[in-house]
């Protein structure tokens, strides 16, 4: 049984191996992860992060410049591992077109066609930008990907969401797993998207669990969101914390004041996990989308990604507005501990404030 | 010091730590007694006894510990529990269920005529007995009732899944709020909300609670060693309630199938079901939980349904049916190990200690 001390020594362990003068690390989150924020994480000594699914080649790399540009610090890039291109399903789209049509914009059959990047380019990227880490979400890398980052010195973080994907990732050569909890904001990082809703495991009961069956450092993710969350996340086991939605309100974050303002007032049973804006199981605020879309009359959403390109243009509308009824405001379930400070000082603060709770 | 909590103070307990109040008969006087006795604080969860059971269960542990100890009582939701049915709904359910009792050979018995027990006596029952802690799960009961725990120095807990529950619990004049996470075995106690709309982390829940509330909170949900206790207390907690690893120890009021699920390794698939009870619940997945799927909004609610399953209960332990019997545990099992509570309090004791590297009060040395 590690004690306190053994709880410093891991994250320092962590920390060193890392480059970092904190444990603490932002969450790569896809849409929400403008340099900025991570150069001021980093600036702090904890990680920046950047969620690439949505970004082309070049948009990868122009990214990594501006972060180097920007501050000397450590950062990773995320990619999600894609499923095969899903069964289209004509009449479900057109129920959920037509339900979208009460919430914005008419909606084209053509808005389902859309397709996220090319993963194997964004791969290409990713070596390419050569950060010092590289994660993965929704699965493993495939092995010469993963041999390839390896070659370059690249590390590789996985994101898992049980004990038995955890172990996956170990065996696969991941070199730290990244244990999401079932309170986080965003998708749902299952590696078998149909067991998004039911395979939820608490973090609490999470982090112990993997740290007990791999060898690997363990991150803790999900409902981390200050002081308190980051001091038991290592006191459970984990060699360091990530947090998402608790960087979200800060200026760096550039996040539509909507959404920002929002977090501010969404308690944990206020968020809810649904499949309505993307297809795959993701946990944002209850809005009244949601709370309409989730409803037993509702359609039932299409697959990923049809159903991200399906709710596009409403959540375009929406960002014109600045309704964040409509907006994909995702929030993880300690929104609420968000603070709107600058992102530097607050990564001092939540890591001294972690650090007086253990002594 | 981290055992000299202000629950430890308020309750004249050595560790702030819990016995989780297990329904069902699950409890036993011998587990209240020997958790009391090592230090923490056994509960009782009487919410299926009558009230002059819940007076014979009192005073049996009281011939087996003189250390204060808890009661747990469920509050009647008015508005969705099912204690009548009408003999058309009756039909139905038995006719649903009516392979399981083929199988084990049951005659449904004719239905009383009202499921579950009386709560306005179930808690006559507890005040005359005076417990150290009455707790409550799925509300918040009559004012009054509060008011007579206060006459009598009887100290009063409330169950919160979400921030909002717990605000209310704190205006209703409680002494002390669990927070109970999604992570936690058996019922979900949601009130102000359908619990599959109050799931909320141990992780997200506890900080939000302790932060929103000035009554010491207790966590519960996930918590089934030091690392768990410790990292509570970080979070904000004053003290934990700890289920499934009392559950699985030898002096616990269950069967040895359960048992031997919960140490075995083979628990980490649990899951909420409405199944068994007719509310949300989280156990060990089993036949009875699939095979009910698709029927779980058409079931009755509680108490009705639970009075439907208890009929199969004891013939399915006895022929080893652990299909159809509700395996109550938390998302934690992988940290449950096989021991006496006595022991299991012991380790849990050393382990945080030696996390905090603090000495608290010894046990014999209080």
């Amino acid at each position: 049984m590690p004690g306190t001390h053994s709880s410093f020594t891991r994250a320092e362990a962590f920390c060193q191996c890392f480059g970092l003068r904190m444990p603490v690390l932002l969450g790569p989150m896809a849409g929400a992860c403008p340099p900025s924020l991570s150069a001021a994480i980093a600036t702090a000594g904890g990680l920046g992060a950047c969620g690439a699914l949505l970004m082309q080649p070049a948009a990868i790399l122009a990214w990594a410049a501006e972060l180097r540009s920007a501050s000397n610090g450590v950062f990773q890039l995320n990619l999600w591992v894609p499923d095969p291109s899903p069964q289209r399903d004509a009449q479900r789209e057109a129920a959920v077109r037509a339900f979208l049509g009460q919430w914005g914009p008419e909606v084209p059959a053509s808005a389902g066609d859309a397709t996220p990047p090319d993963f194997s380019a964004q791969c290409e990227a990713l070596l390419e930008a050569a950060p010092p880490i590289v994660s993965s979400v929704m699965g493993l890398y495939p092995p010469d990907f993963v041999r390839r980052l390896k070659k370059n010195g690249i590390s590789w973080w996985a994101n898992i969401s049980t004990v038995a994907e955890a172990r996956a990732a170990e065996d696969a050569g991941a070199d730290v797993v990244v244990a999401q909890g079932m309170e986080a904001g965003g998708h749902r990082g299952c590696f078998d998207a149909a067991q998004a809703e039911a395979g939820m495991v608490g973090l609490f009961a999470l982090v112990p669990a993997v740290a007990d069956a791999v060898k690997v450092p363990v991150v803790a993710t999900g409902g981390i969101a200050d002081s308190r969350g980051i001091a038991a996340a290592l006191l459970l086991g984990a060699s360091a914390v990530q947090i998402g939605t608790g960087f979200l309100r800060c200026p760096e974050a550039k996040l539509h004041s909507a959404w920002a303002d929002a977090l501010a007032h969404t308690p944990p049973e206020g968020t809810r996990v649904s499949r309505v804006f993307s297809g795959r199981a993701g946990r944002s605020i209850a809005t009244a989308y949601v709370r309409a879309a989730t409803a037993s009359d509702a359609p039932t959403p299409a697959a990923y990604p049809v159903q991200r390109g399906l709710t596009q243009i409403m959540r375009d509308a929406a960002g014109k507005t600045g309704e964040v009824d409509r907006l994909q405001a995702w929030a993880g379930q300690s929104a609420m501990l968000a603070r709107a400070e600058p992102a530097t000082k607050l990564a001092r603060d939540l890591w001294e404030g972690a650090r007086k709770l253990l002594q | 010091m981290w055992a000299d909590s202000e629950i430890s103070r308020q309750l004249g307990i050595i560790y702030p730590i819990i016995q989780g109040p297990f329904g069902g008969g699950l409890s036993s006087p011998q587990l209240v007694a020997s958790v009391c006795e090592a230090g923490g604080l056994g509960s009782y969860g009487a919410n299926h006894l009558p009230a002059d059971k819940i007076s014979e269960v009192i005073a049996e542990i009281r011939n087996l510990t003189n250390k204060p100890f808890a009661i747990n009582l469920w509050v009647p939701n008015r508005e969705t529990d099912h204690s009548t049915m009408n003999a058309e709904a009756f039909e139905k359910n038995a006719a649903l269920l009516a392979p399981y009792y083929e199988q084990l050979g049951i005659d449904l018995p004719a239905p009383p005529g009202h499921f579950g027990q009386d709560f306005e006596t179930q808690v006559a029952a507890v005040l005359a007995a005076k417990p150290a802690l009455l707790s409550f799960v799925f509300g918040i009961p009559s004012i009054g009732i509060l008011q007579a725990c206060r006459d009598r120095g009887i100290l009063a807990a409330g169950t919160a899944t979400t921030v909002d529950e717990a605000v209310a619990i704190e205006a209703a004049g409680f002494d002390f709020v669990v927070a109970s996470g999604f992570e936690a075995g058996g019922h979900r106690g949601s009130f102000l909300k359908p619990a599959e709309e109050s799931l909320v982390g141990t992780f997200a829940l506890v900080p939000q609670v302790a932060s929103r509330v000035g009554i010491p909170v207790i966590a519960a949900g996930g918590i089934a060693d030091g690392r768990g206790i410790a990292a509570t207390l970080a979070l904000g907690a004053m003290g934990v309630q700890i289920g499934t690893a009392f559950l699985a120890c030898d002096d616990s009021g269950t069967n040895e199938l359960h048992r031997e699920m919960l140490v075995s390794g083979r628990a980490g698939d649990t899951v909420l079901s409405r199944a068994f009870s007719g509310r949300l619940a989280r156990g060990i997945r089993n036949g009875f939980i699939d095979a009910m799927r698709p029927f779980e909004t058409q079931l009755p609610g509680y108490p009705a349904q639970n009075w439907f399953t208890s009929q199969l209960r004891p013939v399915a332990v006895a022929r080893g049916r652990s299909d159809l019997i509700a395996l109550s545990a938390g998302q934690a099992t992988a940290l449950v190990r096989r021991s006496s509570a006595s022991r299991l309090v012991e380790e849990l004791v050393g382990e945080v200690e030696q996390i905090l590297a603090t000495p608290s009060r010894s046990a014999r040395g209080a």
